[in-house]
């Protein structure tokens, strides 16, 4: 079985940013396919609430 | 007598870059402002706030997805003028930013829109970082974690799930990669060529692979691990998944390794590893002599960043695996500082103060610098390296200084410094005025992530360095190449036009700054 991680070597990333948008851009701008989510705290922050949802997933 | 005055955005989330980005350029761009904050309304940062007095009650409402502008000024005027400017560049950053592909809500969805994805960058508060690796595995992706603050126990489960499923995880904490030539996070862009590197430094990645890039080699991956990767409790898992596939890589020849050296038992493991490898390894393990893991035409170890790309040079040029060190590039430049450093510097001038953005340049050169001091002077810095002594009060220097200005202490709720220097043009001010400063120490990083113009960053000190009438050299190292977003050859040549003596590596620089505040007048190392 190839591993997934030599398939990143040998293909090159296909990215899916999460967070810092300059990352985003930067990965743009050397042309690879890349997406960004627009990340924000789940749960509006409250740790506790975002466990209990956790837990029901 | 100054006011304080708080304006909220409800429910607008932005990272930390570009909250701290328009933090920093109010206080550059309108007169009156004390202190600027721009942040979210966490629980981590409203200490922070509290801190430097800029609770109030209003901003203590806010929650993790309101943005605090909170602001110190000396008149209503300027914190009016000061809130209308944040605003106004939070508002236009939005509209940069309006693109179809940042519609994107959840790693199931970006999968949706980019199918065949196979890395996930993450760079989420440190509190959530976890979370999104562990969806992002469960998703069949490799992760690049840039976000630091993740727990060693999330870090260790989350290795251990990327390992069972024949994914990579780099980090956390992994400032710097590459992969087929692609830059993430902070990194250079260089030529593509039969070199892979593997580190648990961000920097030393950077240096190691620039400096390759101007010895006309090229380097293809550069697989970060974290620095905690190299521990017990981790037990190198990343960085022994990462030699493997660079191992079965054909299009790898080298594999240059990097790191702070490892624990005893996962060093044990490393070395094994190594031992098994077909292809050859330099390793460079900071801050440790060479001579711990040389196996004839399998491995070699070196002392510094630069010795490592001087030994990859040596191998892709004679097919010969020999450690190849050199004194300095440029002999008569070094010889002419050192003349006119002996000349001109007063009896009172004997130390070096070094103000880093690169955490292992600080590293590097404190190594360098003890072993080299021939004065019994002792070393002060906020790294911890056997020989040196961690430095009382990180604000003020005593003696020979070397600072990590990355470090947390620096960077809780501010920027970083390869991304804004106003903490380390500060510092450089009070050096400049300091009667037993003997030389100053600087290192500028380039590449995507970094600041677009760091020399620029610092020009206006430079400009009240030069009014001074003290003399005092200042040394710096340009980590960079030509291909990098930023103007290399340009910011070195701003640098030579200021009178900053401008060295090729960060090995090079700490050697000629021990060399001046030892004031000797010509070449002679210990």
């Amino acid at each position: 079985m190839t591993k997934k991680i030599d398939k990143l070597v040998k293909d090159g990333p296909l990215v899916i940013n999460i967070g810092l948008r300059s990352f985003f851009e930067a990965s743009k701008t050397q042309g690879i396919p890349v997406v960004h989510i627009k990340w924000e705290p789940p749960a509006r922050g409250n740790r506790e609430l975002l466990h209990l949802l956790d837990k029901l997933l | 007598m100054a006011i304080v005055r708080t304006h909220l955005i409800h429910q607008e989330y932005r990272d930390s870059v570009q909250l701290m980005r328009a933090a920093s350029s109010v206080s550059k761009e309108i007169d009156g402002v004390k202190i600027a904050s721009v942040m979210m309304g966490t629980t981590k940062n409203k200490p922070l706030l509290e801190e430097v007095g800029l609770l109030t009650p209003e901003a203590n409402i806010a929650d993790a997805n309101d943005i605090i502008i909170s602001i110190r000024a000396d008149s209503e005027t300027s914190a009016e003028a000061a809130i209308g400017f944040i605003l106004d560049y939070l508002s236009q950053s939005v509209q940069s930013s309006h693109d179809s592909t940042l519609l994107y809500r959840s790693i199931r969805g970006a999968l949706a829109g980019l199918p065949g994805a196979n890395l996930a960058v993450i760079s989420v508060p440190g509190e959530y970082a976890a979370r999104d690796s562990h969806i992002a595995l469960m998703n069949d992706l490799n992760v690049l974690l840039f976000s630091d603050n993740v727990s060693l126990e999330d870090e260790i489960r989350l290795k251990k799930e990327a390992h069972s499923k024949g994914l990579l995880l780099m980090g956390p904490d992994c400032g710097t990669a590459m992969i087929k030539n692609v830059g993430l996070g902070f990194c250079n862009i260089v030529n593509p060529g039969s070199i892979g590197i593997i580190a648990a430094s961000g920097t030393g990645t950077q240096e190691v692979m620039t400096l390759c890039h101007h010895l006309n080699l090229g380097v293809t991956h550069a697989i970060g691990t974290g620095s905690r990767d190299v521990t017990d409790a981790v037990g190198g898992i990343t960085m022994i998944d990462g030699l493997r596939a660079l191992e079965r890589d054909t299009s790898i020849k080298l594999i240059i390794l990097v790191s702070k050296p490892p624990e005893a038992n996962t060093i044990s493991k490393i070395v094994r590893e190594i031992r098994n490898c077909s292809k050859p390894v330099i390793i460079n393990f900071l801050g440790k002599h060479h001579g711990y893991c040389d196996f004839p035409n399998k491995s070699v170890t070196v002392d510094t960043l630069e010795d490592a790309a001087y030994t990859a040079a040596t191998f892709i040029q004679s097919g010969k695996l020999t450690r190849t060190t050199i004194q300095f590039d440029d002999e008569v430049k070094v010889a002419k500082s050192l003349r006119e450093a002996k000349q001109r510097l007063h009896p009172d001038q004997k130390f070096i103060r070094g103000l880093f953005a690169g955490g292992t340049f600080t590293f590097e050169a404190a190594q360098i610098i003890r072993d080299l001091l021939l004065t019994k002077d002792s070393l002060y810095t906020n790294i911890h390296l056997d020989g040196t002594r961690i430095i009382k009060n990180v604000k003020t220097s005593q003696g020979n200084t070397l600072i990590d200005m990355g470090a947390d202490e620096f960077t809780l709720g501010k920027p970083h410094p390869m991304i804004d220097q106003t903490e380390r043009t500060q510092r450089f001010l009070k050096e400049i005025n300091d009667p037993e400063t003997a030389v100053i120490l600087l290192d500028f990083v380039l590449g995507y992530g970094s600041h677009p113009d760091p020399v620029l960053d610092m020009e206006d000190a430079f400009l009240q360095w030069k009014k001074n009438n003290r003399f005092i050299p200042i040394v710096a190292h340009v980590c960079g190449t030509p291909l990098d977003p930023q103007d290399y050859n340009n910011s070195l040549n701003r640098l030579a036009s200021h009178g900053v003596i401008t060295m090729p590596t960060n090995a090079q620089a700490a050697k000629l700054a021990a060399l001046i505040a030892s004031k000797k007048d010509k070449i002679e190392m210990k």
